[in-house]
């Protein structure tokens, strides 16, 4: 046998929210840990180092051009000449050639270089721009004064008709840094170091032009020779290598390319730490938020299921308790929709299946009094009428008048009831049979009871359905007078009402405690006066009414008003 | 004027003695002439009897009160029924029952309905006695009204089958209670008596001009019992249908006699 497992409604949820999160959750760190795996940073690198070559091929074209410039300044005779001399004043008389000379050379550079000459003694300055102070030969009084290039070209002494290079001098011209300068001595004719050119290259002229940056955490130009180093992206960080320790750090993290022909080289910090670290936040939030989104799903589902369970165990506990038979649930509104439907489904139901049980308990009852009445009317009416006659053949032998006329009004009013031979009987026959029964009442009552006919004598022979106004009677007397203490009084009117027959049957008793609907009368004690509207309505359809007035305590008057038959 | 002769049929004691004893059978101008409290014993005695009114219980010994009157050829009877179906009702109309008085009998109503039927009957004989002298009876034709006339006419030719007041009615298009009333004061006698009239005239004929005996002449004339026809007869004609050709023989014997 297949049987399904059964589970809490909480439990489920649960598992269900769960897996609504945990899905998406799987498919981003699969997708993430795929993808960093199988190659972000493998792609990167290579890209990192193709960038990375890229620049530092155009550093070293930068480098090569000023480095080609200085040399031409270097060897030309205007500016030898003027070095030789060493005089301010012979080249204050030159300076227009040597000036020609310059400009000529830089071209259209100097805005991305400055390039500067001078003596060896600091007689003779010239520049393209204002002359850096820290070339002023004058003032330095021993080698160590200045970290200039001139004093690293001071102290190299091998190779001393190659160009220098270094990126040490940091400092700031005309609101420039100074990314790296290119030194070349001036030698005499006799070949005695005359003076300097020096060029130096704004660091604003190259930057812009290197493309990796957005690829690299940090690019660093580097010198190992003096060790030291200048950030490309961030230029005015620079020192030496300790500035930067990715230099040193883990081959994987940094990438280098060698500026040719020189003893520089860039190096570049990667992304990949960054992307590591952002990795492991970004898995930490993932964590969190999965952690939080359990936590919040246990709870919600807690929350849902209980307030689901509450409502079902209020309706199952309801179902239980009608079940057992008590008819009085109903289900109250629970806010939600399906929960109210299947509320107002179950209320209908439960109202329903009462009136049903009612119907089958009053069909019961009626079957039952049907079974009664069919054991009464077993007793033959031959016995009864006989018996009567010869009670009233004695009493009258004896002289009891009483009982004589009792029993004949008493065989009348039984016969009445029980003869169906005619439907129909005059007024006189109505009323007649109204006072049998008032006669006999009279004899239990006595003088408490007191009635009154007023009848318009024309109408005496009018036809109308029979047992009518006697029932009327009866209902005043048993339901009316015969809880009522003091004088009872009943008046009977029968009149007509323009086309129309009226009868009236006013007693001063209780009165009604509530106005019977007609509709309910059958189900009411008034049995008499049901049996009565029906017989009515059986004769006359709608043509016809039966009211009922009432004041408690003080009687009630029931009038019926009927199309008027002439005899 | 003759007191009326009762006979009265009930199988209670108590109750038959009430009603001999506290009747005013005197001012009624009645006479009980007996009491029997059997169906046969009553039958007997009507027979014996001849009453102008019987009183009955329809339940009785022996035989019940409608097949006493029937086979009695009762004319006026009244029924005390303890409890009667249509059926009793309609076969009580038929055999000629004048009333039913309901138990417990209301002894006002009983009188109160013996009266009437005293005034019917004084009232048919002397009806009758107006178109009878003991030997033929006149019976007024060719009166005023035409519709009277087609009446008479009908049942001159029907009479000897069964004719109701309806079938003349319907020959007529009178109402009912039109044409009886109609036929009371242009013929003097009531539509039933006329009728037995034809019919006692057709039987006078019969019995002086045949040899057909009474059974005979009876069915012959549309009645549906001989003893109803002697009844019918004597009403009439104060004797017996025997009694009367007897008569007839006697004359032509005493004329031959003569002769």
């Amino acid at each position: 046998m297949n049987r399904k497992p059964t589970g809490t409604l909480s439990g489920r949820l649960i598992i269900y929210f769960l897996i609504v999160m945990l899905v998406p959750f799987i498919l981003v760190v699969s997708y993430t840990v795929l993808n960093y795996s199988r190659g972000i940073e493998g792609a990167l690198r290579g890209q990192a180092e193709t960038a990375l070559e890229a620049d530092a091929y155009l550093i070293e074209s930068e480098i090569q051009e000023y480095r080609h410039k200085a040399y031409i300044l270097s060897s030309s005779p205007v500016i030898i000449s003027v070095l030789e001399q060493d005089d301010p004043d012979a080249a204050r008389d030159n300076i227009r050639k040597v000036y020609e000379e310059i400009y000529g050379t830089m071209a259209g550079d100097t805005y991305k270089a400055m390039a500067s000459i001078v003596s060896i003694t600091g007689g003779v300055r010239i520049s393209t721009h204002d002359f850096p102070e820290v070339y002023d030969l004058r003032t330095h009084s021993n080698e160590w004064d200045s970290s200039s290039i001139i004093t690293v070209a001071r102290q190299r002494t091998k190779g001393e008709r190659a160009s220098i290079i270094s990126i040490e001098d940091h400092r700031i011209e005309g609101g420039r840094q100074v990314l790296l300068s290119i030194l070349r001595r001036v030698f005499s004719s006799s070949g005695q170091v005359v003076g300097y050119v020096i060029i130096d290259v704004m660091a604003d002229a190259i930057i812009p032009e290197v493309n990796g940056s957005n690829l690299f955490a940090d690019i660093v130009l580097l010198d190992n020779e003096s060790y030291s180093a200048i950030s490309l992206v961030h230029p005015q960080r620079h020192g030496d290598f300790s500035e930067f320790p990715f230099i040193r750090d883990d081959i994987d993290d940094s990438y280098f390319a060698h500026i040719e022909g020189t003893e520089l080289e860039i190096a570049a910090a990667s992304l990949n730490p960054l992307i590591r670290e952002n990795l492991q936040s970004w898995m930490a939030i993932l964590a969190i938020s999965l952690a939080s989104g359990i936590a919040i799903s246990i709870i919600l589902s807690l929350i849902f299921s209980r307030s689901i369970s509450k409502r079902m165990r209020r309706i199952i506990d309801s179902m239980k308790s009608f079940q057992k038979g008590d008819f009085n649930i109903k289900l109250e509104r629970t806010g939600i929709r399906e929960f109210d439907e299947l509320s107002v489904t179950f209320n209908i139901m439960v109202h329903r299946i009462e009136l049903l049980l009612k119907k089958t308990r009053e069909e019961e009852a009626k079957s039952a009094e049907a079974e009664r009445k069919a054991l009464e009317s077993q007793m033959n009416p031959h016995f009864l009428f006989n018996t009567l006659n010869s009670i009233k053949a004695l009493a009258k032998m004896h002289g009891e008048m009483e009982i004589y006329q009792t029993t004949l009004r008493l065989g009348k009013l039984l016969r009445s009831s029980i003869d169906n031979r005619k439907d129909s009987a005059t007024i006189r026959e109505s009323l007649d049979l109204v006072e049998c029964y008032l006669m006999i009442q009279k004899l239990r009552f006595g003088d408490r009871l007191s009635y009154d006919i007023c009848v318009d004598d024309s109408l005496l022979g009018t036809e109308t359905p029979k047992l009518v106004l006697q029932p009327i009677v009866e209902n005043a007397v048993t339901h009316g007078l015969e809880e009522k203490i003091g004088e009872w009084k009943i008046l009977i009117a029968v009149r007509r009402n323009g086309p129309r027959l009226l009868m009236q049957v006013r007693d001063n008793g209780i009165g009604f405690q509530t106005i019977p609907d007609m509709k309910d009368l059958e189900n009411s004690q008034h049995t008499g006066l049901y049996n009565v509207y029906r017989r009515l309505e059986l004769r006359y359809g709608n043509d016809f009414t039966l009211t009922i007035g009432s004041r408690p305590g003080e009687g009630s008057v029931i009038t019926i008003e009927l199309p008027l038959e002439e005899a | 004027m003759r007191r009326l002769k009762v006979v009265l049929v009930e199988d209670e004691e108590i109750v038959l003695k009430e009603l001999v004893e506290t009747i005013g059978w005197e001012g009624l101008g009645m006479e009980v002439v007996g009491t029997a409290m059997d169906g046969i014993e009553g039958e007997n005695l009507i027979r014996h009897l001849s009453p102008d009114i019987v009183v009955t219980d329809i339940k009785l010994p022996g035989k019940n009160g409608l097949q006493m009157i029937e086979d009695a050829d009762v004319t006026n009877g009244i029924i005390l029924s303890g409890y009667t179906d249509f059926e009793y009702t309609r076969r009580a109309i038929r055999i000629g029952v004048f009333d039913y008085i309901e138990k417990p009998v209301d002894d006002d109503e009983l009188e109160a309905t013996l009266r009437t039927l005293a005034t019917r009957i004084i009232e048919e004989e002397d009806a009758v006695g107006s178109i009878s002298d003991g030997y033929s009876i006149r019976l007024r034709e060719n009166v005023q009204s035409h519709w009277i006339n087609v009446a008479i006419e009908y049942m001159k030719k029907n009479y000897m089958n069964q004719i109701a007041l309806a079938d003349i009615a319907r020959e007529t298009r009178l109402s009912e209670s039109h044409l009886s009333t109609l036929f009371k004061s242009e013929t003097g006698i009531n539509f039933l008596q006329y009728l037995n009239a034809i019919r006692i005239n057709n039987a006078l004929r019969l019995l002086s001009q045949s040899n057909m005996n009474v059974s005979e002449i009876a069915r012959a004339i549309g009645f549906p019992s001989p003893g109803y026809f002697t009844k019918i007869f004597r009403r009439f004609m104060g004797k017996t249908p025997t009694e009367y050709r007897n008569e007839l023989l006697g004359e032509e014997i005493a004329d031959r006699g003569t002769e």
